[in-house]
Order: C-alpha cells, then structure tokens, then sequence
C-alpha cells in the first residue's frame, strides 16, 4: 500500500465520517412551498408533516411554509375541508389542494366527541345550518325543524309572542312523568326545551338528536334523548361581514270568528225562547274594578360546570379503536321570590300599595351531579362497527346509599355496502344496518331533596293566640323516600341507512321500542298514615314506533339540482302499571292502563231526540241511576248516547277510548330546485292519529252565558225540527243541559289530523360579477318565505288544529287565553362583504 | 405525553373531589335534622295544632270542627233544630261515604302530633320542650276521642307511621282501649302543663283535666248503657269525678254572671263577649272566667268568618218543640207536673215562669231584639228602645220558636263578629261532674247537687228551686227522676254547643228520641191558629207543626260508617255493625 493509497482512504474515510457527521450540515438548505385553495387563495393554517416524524409546521398568512429537509423529503400536507395530499418535498413547490366534499357532510357532533357519519352506529339525525337559513325571523330554532326531521316531533302550544311554549320530544313520551329531551349547547346543560328560543338561530352551526342507546353517555338525564347543539366559531381567515335585513308583514291564521251583534241577539232570544224564559234581561255594559294589586318576581339561576374528557385513538392495521373518557360535574343554583301589594298608586312603576303586603312563592335551590363517563369504538375496515357507551351518575337530590347509578348503552353497526362484490355496485353507494341497545335515566319526578323530610314556616296565620296569629311549622305535606331511585329505561332501536345511484336517493328507516318498569307513580295508603307518600318505583309503561326519511336529489342538465324528499314519524305509547286502580273518568286522563297518555275516554254518540216519542223513551231507559250528568229537563234535538255494555245503565262504564291528545303520526313532504341562482323550496307538514277535545267553554258551547258574545260555528245548523240533521243541539242557557250534551263523547270530539304549507321560500342569489367592482360586497341574496301559508283539517270550530286541547286540563291552554297562530310574510336581503 | 397525563390527573382529581359536593342541603325548606334542634321550633310545629279544635264553623269540609254549623257534633243533627231542607243524619238516611275528610284529616293530624313526640323523646332539654309535649298529648288525646265518637272502634297510633308499618294494614283497636290511651295521655298532659296557660288560648294542665272529665263520662256512659260494662264503666266514672274535681278545686274557673244583667242576660252575654261595647253593662272578654279552652276570634285578627249571628237568628235555624218544652219552671220542676207551667194558649204564656235559658235561648213573640247590621244598639240602655231603633221579634216563620242564642247585637259587618267559641267551659265541666256522681254512685247528694248542677241553674235563675234529692221524691210519683233532671239540666245548658247528638247516642236514647217527628209550635187553639194563616205545614193530632216526618233510627246510626276508600285499601278494617 502506497503513502498515496493510504491518505486517498484515510481521505476517503474522513470525508465519510464528515459527510455522516454533518451530512445534515452540507445538505441544509431552506426548502419552501405554498398552499393554496381550488380558487387560488393561499391556505392559511394547513398542516404539513414530514412523513415518519412528529416533525410538521403550518401554513402562514401567505399560504407558505418552509423546512430544512432535502429535496424529495416525503410530507403530508392536510386541511379540514380538503382532500389530504402526500408529495415530496421541492423546492418553490406549490400545491394547490381539492375540496373533500364527502368529509365536509361526514362528522357528526355525538356526546363528548365528533364522529365521522360512514362509521356511526346510533340512531342520530343531524341538521345543519342551511334548514335554519333565511326561513324569515324564527321565534325558535324548533320553528324551522318542525316535522322535518324523523323521530323529533315539535309541536308548540300557542302563538304568545316570545313565549310560544314549544315543545319537543324525542320519540315520543317515555313514562307518566315528563320526559324532556336534555338540550345542551356548546357543553353547558339548558334548563328546559323552552330556553331554546333564547337562541339565535343564525348563531347556530349543528345540532345532532341522539334518540337510541347513543345518549347512554348521558346517563341519569338521558331518557328522553339528548339534543346537541354547537354554535359557530371563529375561523382563521380573512374577516367576514354578514348583513341580513329583512321584513315580515304577520296576519292572523285560523281562528274562530266571534257571533256579530245581530247574529247573537238572535241567538239568545232563541235560547230564551227554548228555556221558556220570559221577560226582560238587563244586561250590564260597565264592568266593576277589582282590587287591585302589584306583583315583583325576582328569579336568579347560577350555573356551574367542570368537565374534561381526553380521546384517544389507535389503528392496528385493518382494526381501528378510540377510546374517549372524561369526567364532569355540575352545579345549579337557583333563587326565586315574589312581592306582592294591594291597593296601589297606579301611577308608579315599582312595587308599592298600602295594603296587604305578601311574599308569593319564595324558592331556593341547589342540584348537583358528578359523572364519569367513557365510550369505547371499534371497527374492523370499517365495515364491522362495534361501539360502547358508559357512564356513572351522581346526583345530589338522593341520600348517599342510593345516589350513584351505571347506565350504559352498545350498538353495532355493519356497512353492508362494502362487503367484498357490493363494493362494486355502482347504484349501490351506501347500506349500513344498524341495532342498538341503551339503558338511560329520568331525572324527573323525584325532588330536590329526595329522601329528606322537609318542612315549611308560615309567619302569622295559624289561630288567634296571645296577641297575633301563631306563626307555624309543619311538614311540607310529603313523606321522605329512601328507597326510590331514577326511572331506568330500556331503548332498543334497529335502523338501515341507504344511498342508492351515487348517493342520489338518500335515506333512513327505523323501529324503536321503550320501556320503563320502574316508573314513579303514586300509590294510595290507608289515611293512617298521615302524610302523602312519596311517588314509588312500582309503574310500568312502553312506548314503541317507526320513522324514517328519505331524499332524492338530481340535477337535469348543468344548471338545474333539484330535490324531493319526505319524513314520517309513528311513536305510540302505552301505560302498562300505573299502580293502582284508577276511578274511571271522562275526558283527557293519564292514569288509565292499556292505554296512551292524555288518552280521551268519553261516551259514544247515537244521534239526536227526534221524536217526543224518542224523547220519553230515553228518558225513561236511562234517566234513573244514570252518571253522565242527563238531566230531566231533556228536549228534543238534545243528544243521546250509547249504552256500550248493554246494562241498562248510563254510567262511566260506557266511556269508550276515543283518541289520544298528542298526535302519533308526524309527516313532511319537502321539495326544491337551484337553477342559476334561483333557489326555490317548499314544506308540507302535517300530522295525524290525534283527537281533540276543547272541554266546555263559552266558546266552544254557544250561548252557554248569556252576558258574553261566543263563536259561530253553529249558526245554520242548530238542530230544529225543520232542520233535523243540524249538528249542534238547541241553544240553551241550563248549565245541566250543556254539560251533558258537550261532555267528552264521540260527538264533541274531533279529529285533529291536519296538513299545512310550513315554508315557502323563494331566493335569488345576484350575480357575483355585478359586485365585482365594489371590492368590498362579495354576495347578495334577496329572498322571500313564507310561513303557515295553508292548512287543511276536520276542526269545525275555527281553531288550530295544532294547539293544544283546551280540554286536557294538565297541559293543555284555556282556550280565551290562546294567541292565534300567525301567517307570516317575510321579504329579505342577506349581503356579504 | 406529558399534557395527557395532566389532563387525566386533573380531570380525575377534579370528579373526585366533586363526589363530596353532592350533598346539599335545601335552601328555602327546612330538614328535619334543621327542625328538631331547638325548644322554639317544637313550640312552633305545636302551633299548628290549635287550629284543629271545634270551631263556629271550623271548616265546610273537615266537619268534626263544626261546633254550630252542620257536623257530626251539630245540633242539626239531633232532635232539638233542623233547617229548612232535611239533614240525612238526622233523619236516619246517611249512607256510606267514598272518601271522608274527617277520617283522613284526623289521622294525618294524629299523624303530626306522632312526629312531635317521637322527636321529642331523642331531645336533649326535656323541662325546655315541656309544653309543646303536653300540647302533643292533649291534642292526641282530643283526636283519638273524635275518632272513638264518630267511629268507635279505630286504629290507635302511638308513634308515626312510615309506608312499611304494620298497623296500616292491621284491625281497629277497641274503643275502650283508645279511649284508655286518651286518659293516660291527658294525665300526663296535665303533669307537663302549666298551672295557667303560657298565652291567652293555649291549653294548661286544667284544660287538660276538664277534656278527661268529658271523656271519661262519655266512654263511661257508653259502656253503661251499650255493653253493660259495670266494671270498665265504674271505673271511668270514677276518672271522670276525679278530673272535674281537679278544675273545680283550682279556684281558676267561675261561671259568668252579673247582677247588672240579671241572670237571663248572664247566660246571653256570655256567648257575644267581645273586646268592645257588646252588653248593657259594658263587660268584654277579661270578664269571662269561665272559658276554661276557646277558639278566640276578634273582629280585626281573626274574624270568626262565617255568618253567624245572621246564620242563628229567627228563620234561620228552627228550633223544636222538644227543646222548648225541656226548660224547667221556676219551681224546679218539668212543665208536665209544674202548677206554675201557663200551657200553650197565648202568644207567650209558655214562657211564663219558666227557667230564664229558655228565652235566653228563643225569643217571645214581639220581644224587642238587635242584630248587627239591620238594627243594632247605639246606647245600650232604654234608649234605644225609646228612639225606637230595635227590632220586633215575630215568631211566626217555620217552627214558631226563634233562636237567638250566638247573635250579637253590635254593629259589625256580616262574618266579622269577633266572640270566642268556647271549646271547653266550666258549666260543662261541673254538668259532668253531677252526672259522672250519679251516674257512679246511682245517686247524688244536695252537698255535690249544690257545688255543680245548682250553681249552672242559678247563674241564670237566681231564685229558681234549686234540684235537690227531696224534690224529686216529692214528685216521683208523677214520674220525675234525677237523672232526668240532670240530663235535662245539661241539654238546655248546652243548647247549639255541638253535645245533643253525643249525649243522646251515648246515653243509648237516640233510638227514643230521634225517629219521633220534629214538631214546632202548638197551634191549635192557640193565639197562633189565629194570627198565622200563612202557616201552611201540617199539623199532628195534637195541632202541633209538623216540621219533619218520616224519621228512624236504625242502632247502626249510633256510629258514622266507615269511608269506602279505606275500607278498600284496608280490608282488616272491617266495617261498623249494620253497614254494608
């Protein structure tokens, strides 16, 4: 070996060693690149990581990055919304990315986490913010979705501005006790269904309705679903400057028409006339004061919540598992008073008066849970989907022995379509059928302060003792429970999800069943033993249905996407135990086993007293011992009824089942079309299998009270003997009469089905390119809705057929103090700077 | 990593920590472990009780509160008044009720009452909750003896239920048993009480003594007359003499009266004493020492609340032929053997000598009367009458005799009236105690007939024969008893007090006196044949008005039966005899 062979190595080998040793060093230049979007704006934001490490950097304001890699280096470059792109690193390099249509529709909001829909395995509806968009001003964001989204059945009691007492439910009731879906926005629990028009709907981004097994998670709160709310965010990015002004005209909807002067001076003198009333009537015209008095409520809710949860998620080749797990605790305070004053100044707008001074309801209370709570998911290709919800309640409305409760709930899912040779169906694009089993909790019907005797101070009331009322304390009138625990609920649920011709015709189908075998009711005691009892775990109810929704979307030719698509719901329930004998009753009741809720129990109808003959007869069958109110002062034309069981007697054995108040079937019919930018889209909805029965009223009895003015849906067919097919008896001013003839019966009930135009809408997106010029407008859309356009329905007496029955007492609205629904007209212009 | 494993311990660390705040406490009720903690608050749960005495009109539904208005104590329901539609109980047509208030209210009351002394026994500070437990034990005792009159036979609760007791489902104790029970706790009662009473209304260890007087004479005369118990009847017989003892030796009881009024007017005024002008003489309620327990009203703090004075007077409430003709004559004895008795034929010679109660009770035709808002008194004295503002009685509407007794004659708006209602007064006390004697001993001598029964009649008749061992012998042969004359003796006393019925069910005369027709005035070949046209009710054949006809009395009418509601959820119940 020569001196010149030697150093050549050692050069060699020093020069190797420097390469390995700073081979970084040498090769070390700043590579950079830019991102940008299908439109060519620089990306702001995206993800780029050198595949293999943890070593990654994100895109700047100009859509660049940059790293000190050598050339061809392979990264991954990804942003929410865009298809991910794997490429080697180059120097200058730009990359323009692809939006991911199919991503963006995919994630879905679920309980503590987001899921991607493909793998989804609960029963879970989801709305975007497109079904709240430009439908006019919304009292509530529940006035947008009503009907429109299988399993929720929306219904609102009355049209009081701000206040329409809009109710929602999940599938239907789950037990005696109400059953509430729990709403939560942004991770904060609300208090009730009502709080929701607090909201602004343009505020909202999604909202997901869990309504199986999904909202175990939910645990104790669950029974009556869970609804997921999110609201926007900011984003990063350029500012963006909505503007969106609009106009309503709102003119009244269906309401009764009240008698005109001459109708109704008629009409009483014909009932004068039937009573066999002579003489004059002073009628009064000036009505006397009251006393009067001024009422101050002051009502304050504190709220707290801690929560965290930490997701996790691992891929062992074709298996796919993510676990989340979190804890949370609550804590809701509460204060409520009123002060009350009589006698007052008129004049002054604060409380004051110089009479009796009172505190009305005073109100304090606290509630707290604490939870655990974890979910476990599992899919194999994502095809065989497994998925595990648990948690772990404590509430502190129990004592400490029977506080703390496990609920849990598993589904499995299985994408049918992409099984092996289904994958290649072209007009197959999605099949996925789902099962699920959850058990959830009700948090209703127990008390704050289950399980504590509680007692309650009244100042000065009692007997007249020494010099003053004696002040007392006594029992708050209920005994304490120690052995009562949460309505636990067992919710089956088994669903198919489908998308035919590339997704084309989209939709779902669904069964579910509910049951509850502890629910609380009250049982009756002997009276020795003093106080109420406190409600029991002893009922029992079910509650079952079907719903689904499907959608066909297309477009004819380029320009031209059109839209047709429907839901239906179906939710019957039934009260199995209700832990006792109940007294037989006509009218709405709720505590009659085998039968659904506000269930309408009443006799059956056999038509009118034609006859003097007929008139005898009846009276004589079945006036003595009979207990439905029949008068013996009967005439002719008044209405007979059925003797069902044959015995010979009228009495409340003869009360058939004639309907339920809420209605079991809910149905839309949507369609639209987008053409150059018009958009056009309208609501159909309507719902069936409900009866209604607005009680005895003024209004619904015409000339019941003869110092008030009533409807006039009777006049022309008021039974006469030149009119014998008339519908309504003849007038009269005997309370006994109209009782018996207006009582709950097949005759004074009517079928509340109905279908009404819900939306109507129209819009014109203008021309990007006529804005060009201004720089600053990017968009403008000028549309106009139109909402409760058109109904049909069987109500007789000028009513809604969507309000609430007068006639159900418990929840029902008096029928003087309803607002009419409202048609309205809203013109409107949404800008974009 | 690191971030993940601070975020768990965090997170875990914070639910942890939280399991601890759930327990809370409620805010605007107080718990129990709040109530029971200090002497002031038993006194308070206490004070609910007071409202659960006899009343004027206690309650429309709770009818055992009922003193004067319709009840089971009430006059209607006897022989001596009716109204003018019929009452069923009276007439014997009653039927089993669905549900009955007074069953359910009486027991969550005993319940109450239960709780307070069930707490009471872990309390620390005995001497300090000394009172709210005897005015537990009083009212404990005063409910199980209305249940034991209404019902006879009942549960007999000693401790506060809960849903899994036995007793809820078990039989009725035995009325001899409650009633034992009620003494027991009366004289333990009496043993925590005050001499006198804390406040003005409240009960002391008297008041307690008084109410055992009343019960045991009843249980006592019950099981004399109904189950010929000599042995148990002796001996609350005994108890019953004892306890009058006790209040008529305090010295802290007499019987109103004063010469001023006179003794009709002693025994008037006292029913309408209030705190302002109600009398000639001017006397208010510090005059009244013979309310030994009353349910004190006052026309600003707690008026009485119903229309009484309105509600008695005149042709309101018809008084019967069998009240009228109970009032002795001034010689002492009944109107059937009284040569002083003037008989039926002029408008008010049946008021002539006879005792003063009877037109302290009922007024004579034309008698010069006030009430409060048609014409009342201004001056109180002969002026009135002179000015010619008074008001004229005519009896001439219904039964023919008019109430006046519970009317007041001040100005005061309807339902305002402000006089107490004497739960318990000493004439009753001392007309128990003259009974209890004889009814123990079989006989009574004039020492104990003079420091009881004489000193009632004398009140209102000062020189009225007093009763006395030699005038019934004198007068045995026409058919006068002693214990006629006591009996007699306390029914016009307590007229329209709530003690008719009980007395004649408990004396076993019921099924005697109530099936007889109701009758008013005599009107044949009286003044009234001839001056009252308008009375259009038949007549008997005697010439009496028939007020009500077609009565009876079955022994099953001795007990109220009980409601269906309990009898359902209880089946061990049973049922009171002759109720299906």
């Amino acid at each position: 070996m020569s001196l010149k062979h030697l150093k050549t190595c050692l050069c060699m080998m020093l020069g190797s060693a420097l390469t390995l040793w700073g081979g970084e060093a040498f090769a070390q230049q700043k590579l950079s690149g830019k991102v940008i979007d299908p439109a060519g704006n620089p990306v702001i934001g995206a993800t780029v990581v050198i595949d293999g490490t943890t070593k990654g950097a994100s895109t700047d304001l100009d859509g660049a990055f940059s790293f000190d890699e050598k050339a061809g280096t392979p990264i991954t470059i990804s942003y929410i919304g865009y298809q991910t792109v794997k490429t080697t690193l180059q120097p200058g390099m730009t990359v323009q990315l692809q939006e991911d249509s199919a991503l963006l529709e995919d994630v879905v909001v679920v309980g503590y986490g987001v899921q991607k829909k493909e793998t989804l395995t609960g029963a879970i509806s989801v709305v975007k913010e497109e079904m709240l968009k430009d439908k006019g001003s919304l009292s509530s964001p529940l006035q947008a979705m009503q009907g429109q989204i299988p399993g929720v059945i929306i219904t609102r009691g009355s049209s009081a501005p701000g206040d329409e007492s809009w109710s929602m439910s999940l599938r239907g009731a789950i037990s005696a006790n109400s059953s509430e879906p729990l709403v939560i926005i942004d991770g904060v629990a609300y208090e009730s269904i009502n709080e929701m028009r607090l909201l602004n709907p343009s505020d909202i981004e999604s909202m997901s309705f869990l309504k199986d097994g999904a909202a175990a998670i939910y645990g104790s709160r669950a029974a009556g679903g869970v609804v997921l709310i999110t609201t926007k965010k900011g984003k990063e990015g350029r500012a963006r400057v909505e503007y969106s002004g609009s106009f309503s005209v709102k003119t009244v909807g269906l309401m009764p028409t009240m008698m005109t002067l001459d109708e109704w001076a008629d009409s009483l003198i014909q009932t004068l006339e039937n009573d066999n009333n002579t003489g004059d009537m002073k009628i009064y015209t000036k009505p006397t004061s009251d006393e009067n008095y001024y009422k101050q409520t002051s009502s304050k809710t504190d709220f707290y919540s801690f929560s965290g949860y930490l997701n996790a998620h691992h891929d062992f080749g074709d298996h796919s598992l993510s676990a989340t797990l979190g804890g949370q605790y609550e804590f809701k305070d509460y204060t409520y008073f009123g002060v009350q004053a009589k006698n007052i100044q008129t004049g002054l707008e604060i409380v004051n008066g110089s009479g009796e001074i009172t505190i009305s309801n005073k109100e304090h209370y606290q509630f707290a849970v604490a939870s655990l709570f974890g979910r476990l998911n599992y899919d194999y290709r994502q095809k065989y989907l497994v998925e595990l919800n648990m948690r772990y309640d404590g509430s502190s409305k129990f004592q400490p022995a029977n506080r703390w409760d496990f609920f849990w709930g598993g589904s499995l899912g299985w994408r049918i379509s992409q099984e092996g040779s289904l994958r290649d169906l072209d007009w197959l694009s999605e099949l996925k059928l789902r099962l699920s089993y959850g058990e959830v909790g009700n948090q209703n019907g127990i008390s704050n302060y289950d399980g504590v005797q509680l007692y309650k101070t009244d100042a000065s009331t009692g007997a007249l003792v020494g010099s003053g009322l004696l002040s007392t304390i006594a029992t708050s009138g209920t005994l304490a429970s120690t052995a009562r625990s949460w309505e636990r609920i067992k919710n089956y649920n088994i669903g198919l999800d489908f998308g035919f011709l590339n997704n084309r015709l989209t939709g779902t189908v669904e069964a579910f069943f509910k049951k509850n075998d502890n629910m609380l009711v009250s049982i009756e005691f002997p009276s020795a033993l003093g106080d109420t009892p406190p409600k029991a775990n002893t009922g029992k109810f079910k509650a079952w249905g079907y719903e689904g929704m499907a959608q066909w979307r297309d477009k004819i030719g380029e320009n031209f996407n059109y839209f047709v698509g429907g839901t239906f719901t179906f939710a019957r329930n039934e009260l199995v135990d209700f832990g006792g004998a109940a007294t037989i009753k006509n009218g709405y009741v709720s505590d009659r086993e085998g039968y659904p809720l506000n269930a309408l129990f009443g006799l059956r109808y056999a038509g009118k007293i034609q006859t003097q003959e007929q008139l005898d007869a009846y009276l004589a069958k079945y006036y003595p011992n009979n207990a439905v109110g029949m008068p013996s002062s009967l005439r002719l034309g008044d209405n007979m009824f059925c003797d069902v069981n044959d015995d010979g007697r009228l009495d409340e054995k003869d009360y058939v089942y004639l309907g339920s108040d809420t209605p079991e079937i809910q149905y839309t019919i949507n369609a639209g079309f987008e053409w150059k930018g018009l958009d056009f889209q309208i609501v159909f909805q309507g719902a069936a299998n409900r009866t209604m029965w607005n009680g005895i009223n003024n209004w619904k009895v015409p000339m019941r009270a003869k110092h008030v003015n009533t409807t006039n849906q009777s006049l022309g067919k008021v039974w006469s003997p030149e009119n014998p097919g008339g519908h309504y008896p003849t007038y009269t001013l005997d309370s006994n009469i109209n009782n018996y003839n207006y009582q709950a019966s097949s005759w004074s009930a009517s079928d509340g089905a109905y279908i009404r135009l819900k939306t109507l809408s129209l819009g014109y997106n203008l021309p990007a390119r006529w804005f060009a010029k201004t720089k600053s407008i990017s968009g403008c859309r000028i549309y106009f809705t139109g909402s409760d356009l058109w109904e049909h329905s069987n109500i007789l007496d000028g009513w809604d057929p969507e309000a609430k029955a007068s006639g159900n007492v418990k929840s029902g609205t008096s029928a003087t103090y309803r607002y009419p629904f409202l048609r309205s007209y809203t013109f409107g212009v949404n800008l974009t700077f | 990593m690191k971030k993940y494993l601070l975020k768990t311990l965090c997170a875990t660390g914070l639910v942890l920590a939280a399991t601890s705040c759930l327990d809370l406490d409620p805010k605007d009720q107080l718990s129990d472990a709040q109530v029971w903690t200090k002497p002031d608050n038993f006194t308070l749960f206490a004070n609910q009780f007071y409202g659960w005495t006899r009343d004027f009109q206690g309650s429309t539904t709770v009818t055992y509160m009922n003193g004067v208005s319709d009840g089971p104590h009430a006059d209607t329901r006897s022989d001596l008044l009716c109204e003018a539609s019929t009452n069923i109980y009276s007439e014997g047509s009653n039927s089993i009720l669905a549900t009955d208030d007074n069953y359910n209210n009486l027991y969550k009351r005993i319940y109450y009452v239960n709780l307070l002394l069930g707490r009471a026994r872990e309390f620390s500070d005995q001497t300090g909750i000394a009172e709210p437990k005897g005015e537990a034990l009083f009212f404990r005792a005063y409910l199980h003896f209305e249940l034991v009159q209404l019902y006879g036979d009942c549960i007999l609760l000693q401790h506060p239920l809960d849903i899994d007791s036995h007793e809820l489902y078990g039989p009725r104790t035995d009325r001899l048993t409650v009633i034992k029970a009620c003494i027991q706790d009366l004289k333990d009662a009496a043993g925590l009480l005050g001499e006198t009473p804390s406040e003005d209304g409240r009960v002391c260890r008297y008041t307690a003594w008084a109410l055992l007087s009343r019960i045991a004479l009843y249980e006592g005369t019950w099981q004399k007359y109904h189950n010929q118990n000599t042995a148990e009847s002796q001996v609350l017989l005994k108890e019953a003499v004892d306890a009058s003892l006790e209040v008529m030796g305090s010295g802290r009881y007499e019987l109103f009266s004063s010469t001023e009024l006179g003794g009709r007017d002693s025994y008037r005024y006292l029913f309408v004493l209030e705190n302002v002008q109600c009398n000639p003489a001017g006397l208010t309620k510090s005059a009244n020492k013979e309310y030994i327990f009353a349910r004190r009203h006052d026309q600003t703090l707690k008026p009485i609340g119903t229309n009484i004075t309105h509600g008695v007077l005149n042709n309101a409430y018809y008084p019967t032929q069998k009240l009228a003709d109970m009032y002795r004559c001034q010689d002492g004895l009944p109107i059937s053997i009284s040569k002083q008795f003037q008989g039926y034929a002029t408008q008010n010679s049946e008021f002539e000598n006879r005792d003063n109660r009877m037109n302290g009770t009922l007024m004579m035709q034309g008698q010069k009367y006030w009430n409060n808002d048609g014409s009342w008194r201004i001056s109180w004295n002969d002026e009135d009458e002179a000015e010619g503002r008074f008001l004229t009685a005519d009896r001439r509407v219904n039964s023919g005799y008019a109430n006046y007794k519970w009317a007041t004659e001040r100005q005061v708006p309807d339902r305002s009236e402000g006089y107490d209602y004497p739960i318990i007064r000493y004439a009753e006390v001392l007309l128990n105690y003259a009974e209890a004697v004889y009814e123990l001993n079989g006989r009574i001598t004039d020492d104990e007939l003079d420091a009881s029964l004489n000193l009632v009649r004398r009140r209102s008749n000062p020189t009225m024969t007093k009763l006395s061992n030699k005038l019934v012998d004198d007068n045995a042969a026409e058919g006068m008893t002693m214990l006629e004359e006591i009996r007699a003796g306390r029914t016009v006393e307590l007229f329209l007090e709530g003690f008719r019925i009980d007395d004649l069910k408990r004396w076993k005369t019921a099924e005697d006196e109530m099936p007889g027709d109701l009758l008013g005035i005599q009107y044949t070949d009286t003044w009234y044949e001839s001056n009252w046209s308008k009375q259009l009710r038949p007549l008997n054949a005697e010439g009496r008005i028939i007020l009500y006809t077609n009565r009876k009395w079955d022994n099953k009418n001795y007990l109220l039966p009980l409601p269906n509601d309990e009898t359902q959820l209880n089946p061990a119940l049973g049922q009171n005899p002759g109720w299906k």
